[in-house]
C-alpha cells in the first residue's frame, strides 16, 4: 500500500475517533449541567472540552464568556475551530476521499452521508431539532463507521492502518482527559479519597465521557474515588478506553503490520511499563507527571509510525 | 586539437537539503567534429546516463540523504577537428524543428526590425552572408558584460538592455535568424579561448541548405573553430542547460564554478 | 419538437425510430410522477456515491454533480458497427501518425502535411524523438467525440488523444439505470459495458516495458482537487491498482518506484491523468510540483511506460485535425469511415477571410483549447460577442479554426417541462495496446439548455446512459 494512502487512512480514523470523543464530552457536559446545581460550582464544566481540545484561547477570543450553548456551538459547528466536529468531519472525509479506492463503498458512503447531513447545519439548526438527538445521532454514526470498518473491510493493511488511527487517538484522548482532570483535582483536594461534592460530579463526567461508568461499578463495587478512576483508566486492560487497552491494541496492530519495524521497541517499552507499574507508585511521583510522560511517548510512537510505514517526506 | 577539460560546480547550502535531483548535460556529444575520450562525472550520490531527444548525453543525478553541499566534477579529454564551423546534417534532427519560438528566443518587433535591416543581403549574397552580417551587427550592438542578465532573460529583454553574456548573444542570434525563416539552434559547450570567463560557453548554429549546420558565435564574432567543444544542442538555454535541478528543503544556496579548458600539447 | 434537427427517437415523419420502439412504448405508459421520482432517486444515488466533478473558479473548486438524464441514448447494432469500425480506424491511423512523426517523418517528406505545422507546434515534443514505444502505441486511451446530423451521417469532432475523461460516467450511469429501471433492461438487449476496467487493465499491461507480463501499474493523479478526481479513484479501484500522486513516486538509477508501507516498489506502467507539462519538473515546467523528477530519464531508457504517451497531443491538435482524412489514407490505405467536419484553417488567408465574413454562422475554436473554453458558437452569440471574437481571431489567426455550426442530433431528455429534445454528442472510448478495442457504449453528453449546442460538463452539460442494442434485437432497416 502507498505510504500516503496509509497516512490518510490513519488520519481518517483518528479524525473520526476524535469526533466521537468530542461528542461524548459535550454530551456528558450537558447531562452534568442538568444533574445538579452542585455540578456548576467551582470550575465551569464547559471549560473541559476547551482545555482538552487546546482551543480555549481561540474560544475566548471569538466568543468571550464561557457558557454551555457557546461551547456547544464552537465545538460542534464552527468551521474556524480546527477541531470542531464539523471541521474534523470535513477532514475525515477529505482523508477518505483521497483513499476512496481502499475503502469499501459502505465505509465511504457512511462518512460521505454523515458529512452531507452536517455540512450545512448551523448550531441554531441543531438547536431547533434538539441538541441531544443530534449528539445521539452522531454517536450512532460513529459506531456505524466503526462497524462498517471492521465488518466490511478486507483484513489487510487498509483496515490495520485505520485501526491504528482509532487506538492511537483513543489513547491520546484518554490521557488528555485524565491530565486535565487530575491537574485540577490535585490542586483542590488535600487528601485522596476524600472527594468534595464538585469533584464527585467532575469524576462522573470523566467516567461518562470515557464510557466507563459501568466498568467502574463492576470493577470496584464501591463509591467513586479519584485514584480508582486513575487505576481503571490507566491500568485495566479490559476497559476499552484505558491507556493499557489502547497500547495493547497498538502493539497488536503494529506487530501484524511488521514485527520488525523500529517503532516496536518504543511500543513494547510502553506496554511493559503499563503492565508492571502500580497506581500507588504513580501517585507518589504525581499522576500528571506520568500522564505528560505518556503523551510524549505516544507522540514519538506516532512520529515513528509515520517514519516506518508512511515514508512521509 | 586535444582539449583537456575540468569543470567543477560546487553548491553550498546554509540549511541542508533533504534530497536533490538534477539533469546534467555535461558530456560532450559524439559529433563529426569531436571525439570524446576518458570522460568522467563524479560527485553526486547516484548517476544514471541517458540520451535526450536531441541526442544529448544526459545524466540523472540524485542525492537521497541530507546534504549541505554538492560537488559535481566532470573531466576528460576531447579531440576536436577543424571543420570551418560547418557540420553535416546527419544527427537525425530535422532543421525545421529549430524554428520554434520558445519564450527565450521569441522575436518581437524591435528585434525583428533589427534583423530585417539586413535581410536584403539574403537576396543579394545569400543566407551565409546574412548570417555573418547578423553576427557582426549583434556583436556591434550588444556589449558583452556579465552580471547584467540571468539565464531566464529572453532575447527581447536582453536586446532592450543591450548587455549580456554568451547565452544572450546566442538567443539574440537565433531570434534574428528565425525572423528570416532560417532554422537556428542553441549550442552549449566549452571554448579554450574566448570572451569573458574562460570555458563554459554557448553559441548558435544555423541551417544553410546545401551546406549543413553552420556555427556562429556572436559573443566572439567568429564561427566555431577547433577550440570549441560541443556539449548539447537544443532550442535554447532552458532545453540545453548544463545543470538543471530540484531539491527538497535547503536554503541559502551559493554556487562556485571552476572550469579549466586547456589545449594539450602533443609530444611527438 | 425542434425542427431541422435529426432526432434520435422520432423520424421526420413523426414515426418512432426503430431502436427506440420498445422504449417509446414504455415511456408512453409511464406516469410523469414516476419519472420525477426516478429522476430524484438518480440524483440521490449519485450524491451518495459521491460521483462529483470539481468546478474551477469561484471558491477554488466546488464539488458538483453532473446532471444525469434518465432517458437513455439508444443506438442500434448496425449504427454501432459503423461507429466502432470508424473510431478504431481513426485511432490506428493516429498511432501510426504519431510513431511516424517521432521517427522517420515520412508524412512530412511526402508533402501531405506542411512540416512547420508539426515541427514548430508546441504539442510536438522533441523529448519523444527516436523513442520507440511498445507496439508503437501512443494514444492508449482515446475518447473520440462524435456527433450525428442525420440518419446516415456521423462526424468526428475531436479525437482527444491526451487524457480523455468521462469513462466513469459511462460506467456509473449504467449502474444507476440498472438500479432505476430493471424492467427496461429486461425488455432490451443492451450490450454490457462493465468490463471496461478489465480491458483497460489488459491494455495497460500489454504495453509494459520489455514485455514484462506481471507489470506493476499505477494511476497518476494531480490529486483530489482535480476536476476528474472521482474518476481517477474510481478507475484505480476498479482495476485494483494504486492511485498515486507525484510525491508518491521517485526515480532511482533509471527506474521508477513508489513509496509503500513496505518500502519502495518498482513501477512499470503509469496511467497518467496529468498533462505532459507536469510530468517531470526537470524536463518540462520547472515550477510543477505534481510531477516526478527524473521520470523522463526512466521513460527514455525504456524502463517505464507512460499512458497516454508523452507528445500524443500533437495528434489531437485542432490544426492537425483538418488532415485526418489524409492521415488515414496515408497510413492505412483506406477511405475514412467517419467524416471530418469541414474545417477552415484560419492560418490560410482565404479561410480567414471567409471566417471573418461569416463568423455569426460558424463555430470558432482555439487550436489548443479544450473543454469548451475559448470557443465561440456564432449563432448562439450576440453581435457584440461576435465582434469581440473577430478581434481575437485577427490578432492571431493561426491560433484558430472555424467550422460550420453542425445540426447536432437531439434526443428526448427529461427537463423541468417534461420530456423535450436536447442536443447530444457521443464519446466512445477506444483502447489501444496489443490490439485496438472499443467497449460497446460511450458517454453521451447532452446540452441541458434548450437550443444549446455546447455539451461540455464544464459548461453545464449533462450525461445520459448510452445503450448499444445487441444484434438480434435490432433488425436493420436497410
Amino acid at each position: 500500500m502507498l505510504g500516503r494512502a496509509a497516512d490518510n487512512l490513519y488520519w481518517m480514523a483518528r479524525n473520526m475517533e476524535r469526533i466521537e470523543n468530542m461528542i461524548r464530552l459535550i454530551r456528558t457536559g450537558r447531562t452534568a449541567n442538568m444533574l445538579s446545581e452542585a455540578g456548576k460550582q467551582g470550575d465551569n464544566i464547559w471549560e473541559m472540552p476547551l482545555e482538552i481540545s487546546g482551543q480555549k484561547e481561540l474560544f475566548l477570543k471569538d466568543y468571550g464568556e464561557i457558557s454551555g450553548g457557546r461551547v456547544c456551538a464552537f465545538m460542534l459547528s464552527d468551521m474556524n475551530n480546527p477541531v470542531s466536529v464539523k471541521k474534523l468531519l470535513s477532514n475525515a472525509r477529505e482523508n477518505a476521499r483521497a483513499t476512496r479506492h481502499f475503502l469499501t463503498s459502505d465505509v465511504w458512503e457512511c462518512i460521505n452521508r454523515t458529512w452531507l447531513a452536517v455540512k450545512e447545519l448551523t448550531y441554531s439548526d441543531i438547536k431547533k431539532q434538539s441538541v441531544d438527538d443530534h449528539l445521539d445521532w452522531m454517536v450512532d454514526r460513529s459506531y456505524m463507521f466503526k462497524g462498517m470498518l471492521s465488518g466490511s473491510m478486507r483484513r489487510g493493511e487498509g483496515l490495520q492502518f485505520s485501526n491504528l488511527g482509532l487506538c492511537v487517538e483513543r489513547a491520546d484522548h484518554t490521557a488528555r482527559l485524565l491530565m486535565v482532570h487530575f491537574s485540577n483535582a490535585e490542586k483542590n483536594t488535600t487528601q485522596m479519597g476524600g472527594l468534595q461534592v464538585r469533584d464527585y460530579y467532575r469524576s462522573m463526567v470523566i467516567l461518562n465521557a470515557l464510557n466507563a461508568y459501568k466498568a467502574y461499578r463492576e470493577t470496584f463495587h464501591s463509591s467513586i474515588e479519584l485514584d480508582k478512576i486513575a487505576e481503571l483508566m490507566i491500568l485495566h486492560k479490559e476497559v476499552p478506553r484505558s491507556l493499557r487497552a489502547c497500547v495493547d491494541e497498538i502493539a497488536d496492530v503494529l506487530r501484524a503490520l511488521n514485527p520488525t519495524a523500529s517503532v516496536m521497541k518504543e511500543v513494547y517499552d510502553l506496554q511493559y511499563r503499563l503492565e508492571t507499574v502500580q497506581i500507588a507508585q504513580l501517585r507518589r511521583v504525581g499522576l500528571d507527571h506520568f500522564l505528560v510522560d505518556f503523551s510524549k511517548h505516544m507522540d514519538e510512537i506516532s512520529l515513528n509510525i509515520q517514519h516506518d510505514f508512511m515514508m512521509v517526506q | 586539437m586535444r582539449i583537456k577539460i575540468r569543470h567543477e560546480t560546487h553548491y553550498v547550502l546554509e540549511q541542508a537539503a533533504r534530497r536533490a535531483m538534477q539533469y546534467l548535460r555535461l558530456t560532450p556529444r559524439n559529433d563529426r567534429n569531436q571525439r570524446v575520450g576518458n570522460w568522467s562525472i563524479s560527485g553526486p550520490e547516484k548517476l544514471t546516463q541517458w540520451l535526450d531527444g536531441f541526442g544529448n548525453v544526459v545524466h540523472f543525478a540524485s542525492e537521497h540523504t541530507d546534504h549541505n553541499d554538492l560537488k559535481i566534477v566532470v573531466e576528460g579529454e576531447v579531440e576536436t577537428k577543424e571543420t570551418n564551423g560547418v557540420l553535416p546534417l546527419d544527427d537525425g534532427l530535422p532543421p525545421g524543428m529549430f524554428m520554434r519560438p520558445t519564450p527565450l528566443i521569441k522575436c518581437d518587433e524591435v528585434l525583428g526590425a533589427f534583423s530585417d535591416e539586413l535581410k536584403g543581403i539574403i537576396e543579394k549574397d545569400g543566407e551565409l552572408s546574412f548570417l555573418h552580417a547578423l553576427m557582426a551587427a549583434l556583436a556591434d550592438e550588444v556589449t558583452y558584460e556579465s552580471g547584467q542578465s540571468t539565464v531566464a532573460c529572453s532575447a527581447t529583454e536582453v536586446f532592450e538592455r543591450k548587455k549580456g553574456v554568451c547565452q544572450d548573444f546566442a538567443h539574440l542570434f537565433i531570434a534574428g535568424c528565425h525572423r528570416q525563416n532560417i532554422p537556428t539552434r542553441y549550442v552549449s559547450g566549452y571554448i579554450t579561448n574566448g570572451a569573458g570567463d574562460p570555458a563554459s560557453h554557448a553559441w548558435a548554429e544555423s541551417y544553410v541548405s546545401g551546406l549543413g549546420w553552420v556555427s556562429f558565435d556572436p559573443a566572439n564574432r567568429q564561427c566555431a573553430t577547433e577550440s570549441y567543444v560541443r556539449l548539447a544542442v537544443a532550442y535554447d538555454y532552458a532545453t540545453a542547460a548544463p545543470i538543471i535541478g530540484v531539491r527538497t528543503g535547503g536554503q541559502g544556496e551559493q554556487m562556485n564554478v571552476n572550469v579549466q579548458v586547456d589545449q594539450v600539447q602533443v609530444q611527438s | 419538437m425542434l425542427k431541422n434537427f435529426f432526432d434520435e427517437m422520432h423520424a421526420e415523419s413523426g414515426e418512432v425510430r426503430e431502436p427506440y420502439e420498445t422504449y417509446s412504448a414504455w415511456l408512453h405508459s409511464t406516469q410523469v410522477d414516476e419519472l420525477v421520482r426516478c429522476h430524484e432517486q438518480a440524483d440521490l444515488i449519485f450524491r451518495r456515491v459521491g460521483i462529483t466533478f470539481n468546478v474551477y473558479g469561484a471558491d477554488g473548486g466546488v464539488e458538483r454533480l453532473i446532471p444525469f438524464d434518465i432517458v437513455p441514448r439508444i443506438i442500434s447494432a448496425s449504427e454501432w458497427e459503423l461507429i466502432e469500425r470508424g473510431v478504431i480506424q481513426r485511432v490506428n491511423a493516429l498511432n501510426a501518425f504519431l510513431h511516424d512523426i517521432y521517427h522517420d517523418q515520412a508524412i512530412l517528406k511526402s508533402g501531405l502535411i506542411p512540416p512547420d505545422l508539426i515541427l514548430t507546434n508546441e504539442a510536438f515534443r522533441p523529448e519523444m524523438l527516436g523513442l520507440t514505444l511498445p507496439h508503437h502505441v501512443y494514444s492508449h486511451i482515446s475518447g473520440v467525440d462524435i456527433v450525428r446530423v442525420d440518419e446516415e451521417t456521423f462526424y468526428v469532432l475531436e479525437d482527444n488523444a491526451r487524457t480523455p475523461s468521462g469513462v466513469s460516467y459511462m460506467l456509473e450511469n449504467r449502474q444507476a439505470m440498472m438500479r432505476l429501471f430493471p424492467d427496461l433492461f429486461a425488455k432490451h438487449r443492451v450490450a454490457p459495458v462493465s468490463h471496461y476496467p478489465e480491458l483497460l487493465l489488459e491494455t495497460l499491461s500489454s504495453v509494459a516495458p520489455k514485455g514484462n507480463s506481471q507489470p506493476t501499474i499505477v494511476l497518476l493523479t494531480p490529486g483530489q482537487f482535480n476536476s476528474a478526481y472521482f474518476e481517477h479513484a474510481f478507475l484505480a479501484q476498479e482495476m485494483g491498482i494504486e492511485l498515486v500522486e507525484g510525491q508518491d513516486l521517485f526515480v532511482d538509477e533509471g527506474y521508477v518506484y513508489m513509496r509503500t508501507t513496505r518500502g519502495p516498489r518498482r513501477v512499470d506502467v503509469i496511467y497518467r491523468r496529468i498533462d505532459d507539462d507536469f510530468l517531470d519538473p526537470l524536463a518540462f515546467r520547472p515550477d510543477s510540483a505534481l510531477g516526478v523528477p527524473g521520470l523522463l530519464a526512466a521513460y527514455r531508457m525504456g524502463n517505464v511506460s507512460i499512458c497516454n504517451a508523452v507528445g500524443g497531443g500533437i495528434a489531437d491538435d485542432k490544426a492537425i485535425y483538418t488532415y485526418m482524412p489524409d492521415i488515414i489514407k496515408f497510413y492505412l490505405a483506406q477511405e475514412p469511415i467517419l467524416k471530418n467536419v469541414p474545417t477552415y484553417n484560419l492560418r490560410r488567408k482565404d479561410d480567414l477571410a471567409y471566417a471573418l465574413e461569416n463568423m455569426e454562422k460558424l463555430v470558432v475554436k482555439e487550436v489548443h483549447g479544450s473543454g469548451g473554453y475559448g470557443m465561440l458558437v456564432g449563432p448562439a452569440s450576440t453581435k457584440k460577442q461576435v465582434a469581440e471574437f473577430k478581434e481575437k481571431v485577427k490578432a492571431d489567426p493561426a491560433n484558430f479554426i472555424a467550422q460550420p455550426t453542425l445540426s447536432l442530433s437531439t434526443c428526448p431528455t427529461f427537463v423541468d417541462q417534461g420530456i423535450a429534445p436536447r442536443h447530444v454528442d457521443l464519446r466512445p472510448f477506444v483502447l489501444s495496446g496489443r490490439q485496438t478495442k472499443v467497449v460497446p457504449g460511450g458517454l453521451t453528453r447532452v446540452a441541458m439548455e434548450k437550443g444549446s449546442l455546447v455539451v461540455n460538463s464544464s459548461q453545464g452539460g449533462g450525461t445520459k446512459d448510452t445503450w448499444i442494442l445487441e444484434g438480434a434485437n435490432a433488425r436493420t432497416r436497410r
